[in-house]
């Protein structure tokens, strides 16, 4: 499980700060976090990452306080983050993409399950990454991350630039990956579809700063609530 | 008309200079090429190396010995260099220029203190020779080249077939990713520059019975393999074969036909020539 408490994170100059953020996220649950752009939501997920200066505030992974933790060892530790736009090592192949996901998290490598799961990156397993249409590589950045056998996932607009079709797909893998695998995952996302599809609890977030925070299922029956941040 | 009989030997000759070349070249193009650190103590690490396999030889412990010694030593140099300075600086490269630079003055200094600044030789461990197109040619030469050649293969194999290389690869191809991935990218990083100034090393102790050795020798070796790793038409340990190549076939070609120091002013021309394209590719890359 994964809790943060009063998490202020953000470089000194620059990109929007995230301030006094409380979270918690379980395993086989999903925590959505929606906002404007700048709102904070990248900022967030990379600092849960360890990939962001914190300021203050507590994180706890499991049983261990992991403020000041360096990146590789939070996802060591069982947290993988797919990132906004890429998660793919470019100019290396998908076959590679994948077993660096295995020795970040001191697994063997190939993986029987994780090839099952993606058929279609199967069969381009020796296509270099950057040659893959863009719903392929946020494939293969789900694969990748998933290869380290994570206990919790990052998600930072995975829906982003691919097509409706294929969003529903991800929909499909991200529910089984929740429900057949357990997995946690917090997922910032832009699609209000996706997120009342799949979340258990919605945060949003403005100026860096939760503002409202509030049920899955309440944002179905309520997404004027959700829909007034984002200015929709 | 019959074939001049120097030819052949011209020939090796010229092999031996760009093998000698791409063996020095090929720390820098882990060091610099791949991890993008501009090691201007990379020529001081060739002199440590040259320097140990000298020192051991007169401790008694013969050539063999220095030779295993060498890429050792100053690996751990290498990695210690890493972790004091490099790592703190070479995201500022300004300032891992003027430091490198710094260590390479002091390494040569303290081989001055405990070597003083003469000269020194290095007995090749064999003095035999190989008759090549009616000629004797020193065996010990091929043996350099045979070095640099099975180093080259070495760190190749290293870098494309290994899990370890394919996880430096991905550090080099997304730091960021890399981290979040989960790999060591500071354990990675250390171990690269070791390695890189292990080779470094190899390239000092075995070229060593080749030339006579001073603390300054280190200079000679730095621009012709910086060179050759800018100049390289694609980045990593293959490209530097093509970039040695290029610049080491240049100079013997000219120093052949003309004389060593139209060599080095065609090498040098053609190297601002090639630097200005290398600049242009090199931040398309980046972009």
């Amino acid at each position: 499980m994964l809790v943060a408490i009063g998490l202020t994170a953000g470089w000194q100059r620059g990109a929007a700060a995230i301030r006094a953020i409380d979270l918690e996220l379980a395993a086989g649950r999903v925590l959505a976090v929606v906002g404007r752009n700048g709102a904070g939501k990248t900022t967030l997920v990379s600092a849960l990452a360890g990939l962001v200066p914190w300021r203050t505030g507590i994180v706890r992974l499991g049983e261990a306080r992991i403020e000041g933790w360096r990146p590789e060892r939070i996802a060591a530790a069982g947290l993988a983050l797919v990132p906004q736009g890429g998660g793919v090592f470019p100019g290396l192949t998908v076959a590679e993409n994948l077993a660096l996901g295995a020795a970040g998290g001191r697994r063997p490598f190939p993986d029987r399950a994780l090839w099952a799961r993606f058929p279609a990156l199967l069969e381009r397993r020796d296509r270099p990454a950057d040659t893959l249409s863009g719903g392929e590589r946020r494939q293969l950045a789900i694969a990748r991350a998933l290869a380290m056998r994570p206990r919790l996932l990052l998600l930072d607009e995975p829906s982003e630039g691919i097509q409706p079709s294929l969003v529903e797909r991800l929909g499909e893998l991200l529910a089984e990956l929740v429900q057949v695998d357990g997995l946690g995952l917090l997922l910032v996302e832009q699609d209000l579809d996706l997120v009342v599809r799949l979340a258990d609890e919605v945060l949003v977030l403005q100026d860096g700063a939760i503002v409202d925070r509030l049920a899955g299922a309440e944002l179905a029956d309520r997404p004027e609530r959700v829909e007034r941040h984002l200015g929709l | 008309m019959a074939a001049d009989p120097s030819w052949p030997l011209l020939l090796l000759d010229a092999a031996s200079h760009v093998l000698t070349l791409l063996l020095v070249a090929l720390g820098l193009a882990v060091t610099f090429g791949l991890m993008g650190v501009i090691n201007l103590a990379h020529g001081g690490l060739v002199v440590l190396g040259a320097y140990t396999v000298f020192a051991v030889e007169r401790a008694g412990l013969g050539f063999w010995a220095g030779l295993l010694a060498a890429p050792l030593l100053v690996g751990l140099v290498g990695l210690v260099l890493q972790i004091l300075i490099v790592r703190r600086i070479q995201h500022r490269p300004l300032d891992t220029l003027v430091a490198t630079w710094g260590v390479g003055l002091a390494i040569e200094q303290t081989i001055v203190l405990v070597f003083g600044a003469a000269s020194h030789t290095v007995a090749p461990p064999f003095t035999t020779t190989v008759a090549i197109a009616g000629s004797s040619y020193p065996a010990y030469r091929l043996f350099v080249m045979a070095v640099a050649l099975a180093a080259t293969g070495f760190t190749l194999w290293l870098l494309l077939r290994t899990r370890l290389g394919l996880m430096v690869r991905g550090t080099v191809a997304d730091r960021r990713l890399a981290a979040a991935t989960g790999l060591p990218i500071r354990r990675l990083d250390a171990g690269t520059f070791a390695y890189g100034s292990g080779l470094a090393g190899l390239a000092g102790a075995v070229t060593a019975p080749l030339m006579s050795i001073d603390p300054q020798m280190g200079t000679g070796f730095l621009l012709p393999a910086f060179l050759a790793v800018l100049v390289a038409p694609f980045a990593g340990p293959l490209g530097t074969v093509a970039g040695a190549g290029l610049v080491g076939g240049t100079e013997s070609f000219v120093s052949a036909v003309a004389s060593p120091v139209a060599a080095q002013l065609v090498v040098l021309a053609g190297a601002v020539v090639l630097l200005r394209l290398a600049a242009g590719r090199r931040v398309g890359r980046e972009r």
